[in-house]
């Protein structure tokens, strides 16, 4: 069983820290082109020579725009696109979690802030890349989101909000899309990321435990006992954006070490 | 890109044909060691004569009912006397008497309990100490995308193949700590020497050609087709494999997003 990207070209969003971070590299192995998307260019440049070119032809570039300004997302995409000759064949939303805390303590303009940061940008890329994909027969979108989209999480209210939607986007877009489309979501659970260190870190501070405590609590929480590592994320996107999964569409997996326990 | 499962035993369910079959054969082709099983000798053997001169890689056929519990031990048996472990476990089983409350009676449910839920329980209470030995194991049940999506006219088989999603949730929490993973794939319409007869019975019903009654199956799916039996394998070896580390618990739709509900 081949899972080859071999001249795919992939735009990996919010890819220079964590699981965005380790799809890129992981599609760049399989041989995908990458084009990186976040906001930090020294960042991106630095990602950019971490991935993989043994693949004849492979290039990698990177579009430096903030989702937290969808209007720049839009200008900056539409731009790329003008000047790219080949359309892209996969697109990977993801971008950083919102703030903690409960749902009935943030604001409106919170809400709405972190809503546009995830959805509606998802939304700006998949219009339009889906031209391009259609174009080419071939299309894959993947979104990454949160196993908060099974089972809310505690003190994460903006987020177990915003995950919900993103479900009921993908599935209308797959019931849209297609027959050369496919669009799911990847529902990863506690993931190795400075992300989840720093909530970790906030954590034991607050509770006046050791951190080592406080991933012990979250540790046994999971059947495999452990954090997952952003490449364990990324080799399942790997394989949904591949065309072992073309018959894959319309789901939402999660990957979280049994930690979700419905059905 | 390697799957990290070369030299791994694995027992495939009714794998002389169909979905069975295309799994055994993918994962071969990965340096499993497969053990094909069938009621009919003669066709397992077959089977795993074919695979066995296509990838290089052992087989083993065994004649096995999996309704009966003898047989059933004996597969295992047989399996260890020829390659000592058992690390890959993938069920499938069962095809239970058709149609509504009304239709159906208590030997067409015990029927269901004995050729669905029961011999998958078995074969896991079997195979599990032998996962537990090595800290490495994979289990993979392939039940229905009626799961997600009951269908009145198929009851036995949505109430049955639903308790495989209990079961297999249920395990991986148990079986979690000793590095097995246990997750359930849901395909819709296949196409497969079961679905194909499936296909001719409604076209007789309904006085149709099997080619209209095909191209209305995949007229449901957003993808326009119905399911390959490589669609199925390639999930499933996905899932066998070191790449698929941090995925258990969970139950993944495999029918392109015929199903239009959310979660």
């Amino acid at each position: 069983m081949q899972i080859t990207l071999e001249g795919k070209n992939a735009l990996v969003c919010g890819s220079t820290d964590g699981i965005g971070k380790a799809t890129a590299i992981v599609l760049a192995e399989m041989g995908a082109n990458i084009t990186l998307l976040s906001r930090n260019e020294e960042k991106l440049q630095k990602t950019l020579k971490e991935l993989d070119t043994s693949i004849q032809g492979q290039k990698h570039q990177y579009i430096v725009a903030d989702f937290f300004q969808s209007e720049q997302v839009t200008e900056a995409i539409k731009e790329h696109l003008t000047q790219q000759t080949t359309p892209f064949h996969i697109l990977i939303n993801n971008t950083g979690g919102p703030p903690l805390g409960p749902l009935i303590e943030k604001s409106s303009i919170e809400i709405i802030k972190y809503m546009s940061l995830h959805l509606t940008t998802f939304h700006i890329l998949a219009q339009s890349l889906i031209p391009g994909m259609n174009e080419s027969g071939y299309g894959r979108i993947v979104n990454i989101s949160s196993n908060a989209a099974k089972q809310p999480l505690l003190n994460m209210g903006i987020s177990n909000t915003i995950r919900g939607a993103i479900s009921g986007w993908a599935k209308t877009l797959a019931n849209e899309l297609g027959p050369n489309i496919t669009v799911n979501n990847i529902l990863p659970g506690p993931t190795d990321t400075k992300e989840l260190r720093n909530i970790i870190a906030g954590k034991a501070e607050q509770s006046g435990r050791s951190i080592e405590e406080v991933y012990g609590v979250l540790h046994s929480k999971v059947p495999l006992g452990r954090l997952g590592s952003p490449r364990e994320i990324a080799n399942v996107v790997a394989f949904i954006a591949s065309p072992l999964a073309s018959f894959v569409n319309g789901t939402n997996i999660v990957v979280d070490g049994g930690k979700t326990g419905s059905l | 890109m390697n799957l990290g499962i070369q030299e791994k035993t694995a027992i495939i369910c009714a794998s002389s044909k169909g979905l069975g079959k295309a799994c055994a054969l993918m994962l071969s082709q990965e340096g499993v060691n497969v053990v094909i099983c069938s009621r009919n000798y003669e066709n397992a053997l077959q089977t795993a004569q074919e695979i066995q001169k296509e990838t290089n890689n052992p087989t083993l056929a065994v004649a096995c009912d999996l309704n009966d519990a003898t047989s059933r031990e004996e597969l295992v048996k047989k399996t260890l006397e020829r390659f000592s472990t058992i690390d890959i476990l993938v069920t499938n089983v069962g095809h239970p008497s058709h149609g509504g409350l009304h239709a159906l009676h208590k030997n067409d449910w015990d029927l269901g309990y004995q050729n669905i839920l029961y011999p998958s329980v078995h074969l896991c209470q079997m195979v599990i100490p032998h996962m537990q030995k090595s800290k490495w194991g994979r289990i993979v049940n392939i039940s229905s995308y009626v799961v997600k999506m009951p269908n009145p006219k198929y009851l036995i088989s949505t109430v049955f193949r639903t308790s495989l999603l209990a079961l297999s949730q249920a395990l991986s929490q148990e079986f979690g700590p000793d590095g097995i993973l246990v997750n359930t794939v849901c395909p819709s319409l296949f196409r497969t020497p079961l679905g194909e007869r499936l296909m001719k019975k409604w076209a007789e019903q309904a006085n149709k050609t099997v080619e209209e009654i095909e191209a209305e199956k995949a007229d449901i799916t957003q993808l326009k087709r119905i399911g390959e039996p490589e669609d199925l394998a390639s999930l499933v070896t996905f899932l066998c494999s070191e790449m698929a580390s941090y995925i258990t618990g969970q139950s993944i739709l495999l029918d392109g997003a015929q199903s239009k509900h959310l979660l």
